[in-house]
């Protein structure tokens, strides 16, 4: 008898569970598919500005440990620092784009989502 | 508890079902509220498939003969632990594993993503997958299914699954399968988006790399296993479900160091879909080949109709993967071009290349038997000296490339720089070579195999060594220095510490391979010989008898250089209850293990008058071989260990 109590329960918790969704309205602001674009967006950017800034990084160091010569490591490094650039500038123009409405988040790039210390 | 949990497979079952179709939904109409419910279903159905695997492991420890797995699969001698791990002893329970990982893996990227909206795309694939796996274990290999009689006794765990190595291994083994299909999902769900950016990629290599991680633990917790329990001296033997799960190795391998071209220089995104597509192809083929007993093969416990099934969801992934690549085709275009061959973007692809050349080598000497069997009627056997012709070379090369790629650059090397940046790796290797040459090695494979781990260990000094010193000149002192190299450059750094496991694993592997020392003897008490530096005495025998088993354990003392070392104990044992256990005479090995070399004995046979037919084995450096895979693993963590990022301000 338990056990079919347990079970009905179970059908009961995961179902509600499952549909709630559907029957409650989102509210004003919050993200969701297609809800502030730009917020994903610039999340986004500044991931791919971090790349380019490792990867300058990267350049640095093989330039300081001697496998890049010197005529390599310029082009290089313009060539990042010119994304790098291009991605900053996009960053302002959605910043300005996302409105009044202040957004603060944390960006994570960890496996687990480890929160900043 | 079993109706409990059949109900919680069959909710699972149609709440997957209904989560795919909202999900896809919401990924038509950008409905948040679909998208959530779709989210919140494959929530729900982790914990569903908890209370199911629950339930099923109550079953085994309660023994409740009722359920046909819990008769087949345990007995009321089995200890406590290997009633908890018979969960995934047979068919049912192993499937019921798989749905249960992925499901914890789906509810995690679900969760994890919930703050940016989540991506229905994504969701819908994994509920796809989780569907073939749900149905599976719903309607064709129910663990709950009843066994229609009483029974006050069941079969039993194979006497060889009875071993702490295997209360782990399959478990970490799925994590890394099973995790593979993450990354597919991220990349399909980009397919289908046409959102092709770069969030998809960097999103699939950390889920890539911590399978892989798992994957490469689970192998090696796989191969200890086959060393202590098979008896047979050898860790590795090309066994069919060994190479099922080596060939998305292979291949997520080949990916992880491809995804690193893309990210960087946004080169070869359809080969990374492509290399996406096959290693997520090959973790279901090679769960097909273990769970439909196709190959026969040591390790497949059980044979079902889950065959054809299987085949069908493997065609469907190609079809439907590659089909979508083809309409997406042109929005994958590379947006660089290779500069160089001499470039670290020209080694990565190199590497690729041997990757899947070896993985489809295994692939084709795995599924050469059915093959053969289905065109002519005669299994043809494809064994070690297929695999080691094919592999070794490979092997070689990809060892080499594993040095020459930390020491070219990004874009293209100059001449003058490779010249410099070879020589201390190179002088490692000549050094190497000769020094083993002289000391009158003469296998050339050996010497090469060795020779190229001296060259990557090499380049993996000298990386470290300039980079401390780059960082020591700005002031840091050489710990600090190190430190900070390596915190600050995780993913290069902590890449070089898993070649440096590489290059544990190999050595280890190349000397257990080729410097075996063995001798076969048939001694009376008291007899000794003598196996490299040690000395082996035989003592006696003696009966040995449990609930579970009647044996003989022989007692061999082990000196070297007149010092007793040790006493060794291997035994034979006939295990109680038959069964479906092909084998109910199991060999206990006993082993000494140092870093130099494994006394290995085995008791192969005892006879009336107390005479013991012993195989002695000395293993040299296998012990490198697990160690290689603990730095393999740390190497792994330090490359996904969190950076720190700082806060964020969006406004206008």
């Amino acid at each position: 008898m338990s056990e079919y109590v347990i079970s009905f329960l179970l059908v009961v918790l995961v179902s509600v569970f499952t549909v709630y969704p559907l029957f409650l309205g989102y509210r004003r602001g919050e993200r969701g598919i297609g809800d502030k674009p730009e917020v994903s967006r610039l999340e986004e950017l500044y991931e791919k500005r971090d790349l380019y800034y490792s990867s300058i990084k990267d350049i640095e160091l093989d330039r300081d440990m001697g496998k890049l010569s010197e005529q390599d490591y310029a082009e290089l490094m313009s060539r990042y620092k010119e994304k790098a650039a291009a991605v900053t500038k996009l960053i302002s123009e959605l910043q300005s784009v996302a409105g009044d409405e202040k957004i603060t988040g944390e960006t994570r790039t960890s496996p687990f989502d480890a929160p900043l210390s | 508890m079993s109706d409990t949990g059949s109900i919680a497979i069959l909710l699972s079952f149609f709440i997957t079902i209904y989560s795919l179709v909202v999900c896809a939904f919401s990924a038509k109409t950008g409905s948040r509220a679909f998208a959530r419910s779709g989210g919140n279903g494959i929530v729900s159905v982790a914990f569903l498939l908890l209370v199911a695997v629950c339930c099923l492991v109550y079953e085994l420890v309660t023994l409740d003969f009722s359920l046909r797995y819990v008769a087949l699969n345990t007995s009321t001698d089995l200890p406590v632990i290997y009633r908890v791990t018979a969960l995934w002893a047979g068919q049912a329970g192993s499937l019921l594993l798989w749905s249960f990982v992925l499901s914890l893996y789906a509810a995690f990227v679900v969760l994890r993503s919930r703050e940016k909206g989540g991506d229905p795309y994504v969701n819908a694939v994994l509920c796809a997958v989780s569907l073939f796996f749900l149905f599976l274990i719903a309607y064709v290999e129910d663990p709950f299914e009843k066994l229609g009689v009483s029974v006050g006794e069941g079969r039993g765990l194979n006497p060889i699954l009875q071993n702490g190595y295997m209360a782990i291994h399959p478990v970490t083994l799925y994590i890394g399968y099973v995790g593979i299909t993450v990354p597919f999902a991220f990349g399909i769900g980009a397919l289908l988006s046409g959102r092709l950016g770069d969030e998809w990629i960097r999103n699939c290599r950390k889920y890539a790399l911590f399978s892989w991680m798992f994957l490469s633990a689970g192998l090696l917790l796989g191969a200890r296993w086959a060393y202590l329990e098979l008896g047979w001296g050898g860790y590795w033997a090309w066994d069919p479900v060994e190479n099922a799960a080596f060939m998305p190795w292979l291949a997520g391998t080949a990916f992880l160091h491809s995804v690193m071209i893309q990210e960087r220089k946004a080169m070869l995104k359809k080969w990374n879909m492509i290399l996406l597509v096959i290693t997520f192809f090959l973790s279901i083929f090679g769960t097909f080949i273990t769970r439909s007993g196709i190959v026969s093969s040591v390790h497949s416990f059980a044979r079902s109709d889950i065959g054809p099934l299987f085949v069908g969801f493997m065609v469907l992934i190609l079809v439907f993967s590659f089909a979508l690549l083809a309409y997406r085709s042109k929005d994958l275009e590379s947006e660089e071009k290779f500069d160089s061959p001499l470039s670290r973007e020209s080694a990565f692809l190199f590497n690729n290349l041997l990757f899947l050349a070896a993985a489809f080598s295994v692939f084709l000497g795995t599924i050469f038997p059915v093959l053969s069997e289905a065109f002519t009627g005669k299994k043809i056997l494809v064994g070690p000296p297929y695999f080691n012709a094919v592999g070794v070379p490979i092997g070689l090369v990809l060892i080499l490339l594993m040095g020459v790629g930390p020491l070219v650059s990004w874009k293209k090397a100059s001449t003058a720089n490779l010249k410099r940046n070879f020589v201390f790796p190179a002088v490692v290797f000549v050094v190497v070579f000769l020094a083993l040459l002289v000391s009158g090695m003469r296998e050339p494979v050996a010497l090469l195999s060795f020779a190229l781990c001296g060259f990557v260990a090499g380049t993996v000094f000298l990386e470290y060594f300039r980079g401390i010193r780059v960082r020591s000149g700005r002031g840091e002192n050489p710990v600090s220095a190190l430190f900070n190299l390596i915190s600050r450059n995780r993913r290069r750094y902590g890449g070089y510490i898993v070649h440096l496991g590489v290059v544990l694993l190999v050595t280890g592997i190349t000397a257990s391979s080729l410097f075996v020392t063995q001798k076969e003897v048939v001694l009376d008490k008291g007899d000794s010989f003598s196996l490299g530096r040690y000395d082996v005495v035989f003592r006696g025998v003696r009966f040995i008898s449990n609930d579970a088993k009647d044996g003989f354990s022989a007692e061999l003392s082990i000196e070297s250089q007149g010092k007793s070392v040790a006493t060794m104990y291997p035994e034979k044992n006939i295990y109680k209850y038959e069964g479906n256990r092909e084998i109910n005479q199991e060999t206990e090995v006993a082993l000494r293990s140092t870093f130099r070399d494994d006394l290995y004995l085995i008791l192969s046979e005892v006879d009336r008058s107390g005479k013991v037919n012993i195989r002695a084995l000395l293993n040299p450096m296998v012990n490198w071989i697990w160690a290689g895979g603990i730095v393999i693993v740390l190497g792994a963590i330090v490359t996904m260990w969190p950076e720190r990022r700082r806060k964020k301000e969006f406004s206008a």
